[in-house]
């Protein structure tokens, strides 16, 4: 094997190792009356709902359904990658968060790979590759140093915003990049080699990548179109080039107008964009750095270098789109920055004489890890404090036992209520749908809290049994402790629930007919 | 007949137009510099001192005459108050009748971009120079222009002025002379007119004596020509409605125990998202590492400005924009000294075509939205001024309030805006007023957040309008112990109490 290869795959495990130290350490050798569930400090509100796609697969659904909010629907949404997981996982009996977890790895190596393969299209030594390799894996911005005056800096908490996130974060933002890397891998391979089979290639992977994350589709075809043109292609061709590897983008637009996908991922999906100074603090050195590679890049003539400014251009153009899935435009930004700072950081150390220039090497490499190393610091403070928040990371066994009650007795035209904390991670326990779990996948979360909130001080039993039954509210589970309980909701004595559960403290009612 | 004449003329158009366009090229960017400034200086209107400055601005206007004693609170009913910004009041009272609030935030951009254009136009700045500047100076004043058009905005504008005027002083002395007009306007406005003739006597000052190190010469008649216009500025300050109490109102403010309780007097580092404290400290850094780098003896003005006013900024936020105003004239000298030329670099028009489309994407896309500007109702304003309720405030105009009443602080004025037909306990103006000894102000806080009942049983309220998550909505509510109430109407932002006897 070349000494390069196994420099790469050095790299690669010593990142892929440390990402996932706090889920390893919490899954084996955390020692607790508590069982880990699985989730980091990055976004743990979202971990469930994903996982709760890959349960419905276990479960035999091809299309999947929003478990997290009770309005009647019909599931519609197709996504191959958690199809795949749930189908492994039910193949193997494994639960859904650990294939969600095993299935974030094995992405994280195919993303590896081909981050490594598509390097080879701007760095022609091995030592700028692995340069350009350690960039990717593992640069950031200021967040670590701002995090305590400026907690929106992006690169602490947009999913998909620099590649360490997103290799923390869900096996389909991985997927969505890997995507998105390889069919314009292949796309460049068909401008250099003239050869159709990877027009086609590229266009299947764009495909792909509609269904598993729609909004990338908007920032590849323009790319693709404008690469086309300024490599002085004929515009005929560009066009149809453009809409032969962007058919991805008639099925976003079907989709968008579909009533079921606007109701679930516009909701699901709201993400704002920070302000513009959030990213810069969330880039940080890389832009820089970026800079003074774009200039190396726009003296070049090659087509993968026009196609790496151009994918910058769109990404961050895309940023403000008047869209509540704006922030969503950032998705893979991270990796061409990357490989235009390391340009950059190669031209900065060419004018640099020799003993400085490494460094100055090792120092950037330094402050632009130093985020992600705060990352990990940061989840293994979150997770061990063992806090039970509505984002918590452990629960008692008595409640997983009575969740695999709830599982096994229950079926999908169920719905439970729960509190929020329990609400969120029900579904992706249970395969069922809660009332309300989720502040963007609750259709309505916060008039739903409200309603629950005044419902469980309602003296009146026939009202609340008749708003229980207009949400088709069968099941109420409450935990330990529940706050529902100190609130001052008392279910043994409502006439129209019946105690089908209880043990250790955790109880579950089904409601009857009142 | 030449086929090719039609083809040749558009090429030669578009040549033409090319050529023009690379011509005008620094004009055009620099105007797009100015335009992302104001769209960025456009924010909801917010001002929870709108409501009292409007009905001054009403009486000024309908009665003909000032309003120099209190009618909107019985606390401190007939009491006379120094209005620092009586001038500025018919103005708002105008502009809220014919723009309304949305244009009140748009004036205040205009205000806001306007005190930029002052400050720099004195230095020949190409439009990158400019966007640097520009990023400064959104960022850290940030938090005078964050509620839109206010009194405090105007100041920047004469502080703009002022710097301007000391600048263009040092070619020109005669431009001096334009100072007693600035100060006789400023007094009228606002009460920051105060450390303006501080500023003006420190630059001036300075100047006078480092002419005077360098030349080894008196001269006498520079001396009388600054001393007397230093004078004749701080002469004109007297002439407002109320002498001398103008100065006394300023500093029964500076002097108050209690204006740590105001969020503008707060430091910069105590949770204040807007204050950009990073921005802040990159730029003082720099500006001061520029003054060491420098060694010029016409700085000296700047670096004692900038060691006088440091402390105060980051304990007081809403100095930042003041400490920006005078210190960033060095920044502007400095750029204008730097001679490179960054058009030689592709990347620029790559990264400032993007930064244009990025700002303005951001501010129709995203801010505005966000901030409700495109719908910007009397909800959105109530709201925004700590989360008041208009449904609570109409209540109350329709029902309006009998014998004593307790309201929240940051309220006051609005109720006062709206006309609620009943007498308040306090507003923004009342931070300092005082009369023997008594101060509702020191009241509202011991009430209010140092949760003193006992005070409160003594005023004996007959009604309390305060917000529903407050400790004395709680007490109210669940609490005998404050007597007995009755809500009137809550909701989820505000609670009005009325008490049973």
């Amino acid at each position: 094997m070349k000494k390069e290869n196994i420099f790469a795959i050095l790299i690669a495990l010593v990142v892929l190792i440390f990402i996932n130290l706090p889920i390893f350490y919490f899954f084996v050798f955390h020692q607790s009356n508590l069982v880990f569930l699985g989730r980091r400090s990055l976004n743990p509100e979202d971990t469930y709902p994903l996982v709760s796609l890959i349960e419905q697969a276990k479960q035999g659904k091809i299309l999947f359904a929003n478990l997290y909010t009770s309005e009647v629907q019909i599931p519609s949404l197709f996504m191959p990658s958690y199809l795949l997981i749930g189908s492994v996982a039910a193949l193997f009996n494994i639960s859904s968060i650990a294939a969600f977890q095993g299935a974030r790895i094995i992405f994280s190596i195919l993303l590896f790979f081909v981050i490594y393969k598509f390097l080879y299209k701007f760095f022609d030594k091995p030592n700028e590759r692995l340069l350009a390799f350690i960039i990717v894996l593992t640069s950031s911005g200021f967040g670590f140093l701002l995090n305590k005056i400026a907690s929106a800096s992006s690169d602490l908490w947009m999913p998909g915003s620099n590649t360490f996130l997103t290799l923390e974060d869900a096996p389909y933002i991985i997927l969505s990049q890997i995507l998105m890397m390889s069919g314009f891998y292949l796309f460049l391979n068909f401008i250099e080699k003239k050869k159709v089979i990877y027009i086609v290639g590229s266009s299947i992977l764009f495909l792909f990548l509609s269904f598993e994350y729609p909004f990338s589709i908007l920032v590849t075809a323009p790319t693709i179109l404008f690469t086309c043109i300024l490599s002085g292609l004929p515009i005929f061709k560009s066009v149809l080039i453009f809409l032969v590897s962007s058919f991805g983008i008639v099925n976003f637009v079907i989709e968008m107008h579909k009533d079921t996908f606007i109701k679930f991922w516009q909701s699901a999906n709201i993400l704002q964009s920070p302000s513009p100074t959030s990213y810069l603090a969330g880039y940080g050195l890389l832009i820089i750095l970026a800079l003074v590679g774009i200039e190396q890049f726009m003296k070049k003539n090659r087509i993968s270098e026009k196609l790496i400014v151009i994918w910058v251009f769109f990404c961050i153009a895309l940023l403000y789109l008047p869209f509540t899935f704006q922030g969503r435009m950032i998705n893979g930004l991270h990796i061409p920055i990357s490989i235009l700072a390391t340009c950059g950081l190669i031209k900065i150390i060419s004018m640099i004489k020799k003993p400085w220039s490494k460094v100055v090497i090792i120092t950037s490499l330094i402050i632009l890890a130093l985020t992600p190393v705060y990352s990990v610091v940061r989840d293994f403070e979150n997770i061990a404090k063992e806090s039970p928040q509505v984002d918590y990371f452990f629960i008692s066994k008595p409640e997983i036992q009575a969740l695999n009650w709830l599982k096994n007795q229950t079926n999908s035209n169920d719905i439970i209520l729960a509190n929020w904390t329990y609400g969120n991670i029900i579904p992706g326990i249970t395969g069922r749908k809660v009332f309300l779990g989720h502040q963007f996948w609750t259709v309505s979360f916060e008039q739903k809290v409200q309603l629950i909130n005044t419902l469980l001080l309602n003296n009146n039993p026939t009202a609340v049994s008749l708003v229980l039954k207009e949400n088709g509210i069968t099941y109420i589970f409450l935990g330990i402790n529940d706050s529902m309980i100190t609130y001052g909701f008392k279910p043994e004595s409502e006439p129209f629930l019946q105690k089908v559960y209880s043990k250790d403290g955790v109880s579950i009612y089904k409601v009857i007919p009142y | 007949m030449n086929r090719n004449a039609p083809g040749a003329s558009t090429s030669c158009y578009y040549i033409v137009m090319f050529s023009r366009l690379i011509r005008y090229k620094e004009r055009i960017l620099s105007s797009f510099v100015y335009l992302i400034l104001f769209l960025y200086s456009i924010f909801p209107y917010s001002d929870k001192d709108w409501g009292w400055h409007y009905r001054y601005g009403e009486y000024l206007l309908t009665q003909g005459k000032i309003l120099t004693q209190d009618i909107f609170t019985w606390t401190m009913q007939g009491m006379k108050w120094a209005n620092p910004s009586w001038l500025y009041d018919p103005l708002l009272y105008l502009l809220t009748k014919t723009v309304g609030y949305v244009g009140l935030s748009i004036i205040g951009a205009l205000v806001f971009v306007s005190t930029f254009y002052i400050l720099i136009s004195n230095f020949k700045l190409s439009y990158w120079k400019k966007a640097i500047l520009a990023f400064f100076f959104i960022l850290i004043a940030q938090v005078a222009i964050g509620e839109g058009l206010r009194s405090q905005v105007l100041s920047l504008l004469f502080f703009s002025i002022l710097m301007s005027i000391i600048i263009k002083s040092l070619k020109n002395i005669k431009v001096i002379f334009f100072l007693p007009i600035l100060f006789l306007l400023w007094v009228n406005f606002h009460g920051d007119f105060a450390a303006g003739l501080g500023i003006a006597g420190l630059f001036l000052g300075s100047y006078f004596l480092i002419d005077l190190w360098k030349t080894k010469k008196f001269s006498r008649e520079k001396f009388l020509t600054l001393g007397a216009t230093l004078l004749l500025s701080f002469a004109v300050t007297f002439i407002n409605p109320f002498g001398y109490h103008a100065y006394l109102e300023v500093l029964s403010n500076i002097g108050s125990p209690y204006i740590k309780n105001i969020l503008e007097w707060l430091p910069i580092y105590d949770n204040c998202p807007y204050c950009h404290i990073y921005i802040f400290a990159i730029y003082s850094f720099t500006t001061l590492l520029l003054f060491v780098k420098r060694r010029n003896l016409y700085d000296i003005p700047y670096i004692l400005a900038y060691l006088i006013l440091l402390i105060p900024t980051i304990q007081t936020r809403r100095l930042l924009p003041i400490f920006l105003i005078v210190t960033m004239p060095v920044l502007c000298q400095i750029l204008e000294e730097i001679v490179w030329n960054i058009d030689q670099f592709k990347v620029t028009s790559y990264a400032f075509f993007l930064i244009i489309v990025v700002c303005i994407e951001f501010a129709f896309f995203n801010r505005y939205s966000s901030d409700d500007l495109y719908h910007y109702s009397e909800t959105d304003f109530a709201n925004n001024l700590s989360s008041c309720s208009l449904n609570a405030v109409n209540y109350l105009l329709s029902h309006p309030p009998k014998g004593k009443g307790f309201n929240f602080y940051d309220w006051g004025g609005y109720l006062i805006g709206k006309g609620l037909p009943a007498k308040i306990y306090i507003d923004g103006r009342n931070l300092a007023m005082e009369q023997t000894g008594y101060m509702p102000f020191s009241g509202f806080i011991s009430m209010y957040y140092q949760n003193n009942y006992d005070l409160f049983n003594k005023y004996d309220f007959d009604w309390v309008f305060v917000q529903t998550n407050s400790n004395i909505a709680n007490k109210l509510y669940y609490t005998k112990d404050l007597g007995n109430w009755k809500v009137e109407f809550s909701d989820t932002n505000a609670t009005y109490f009325v008490r049973i006897r």
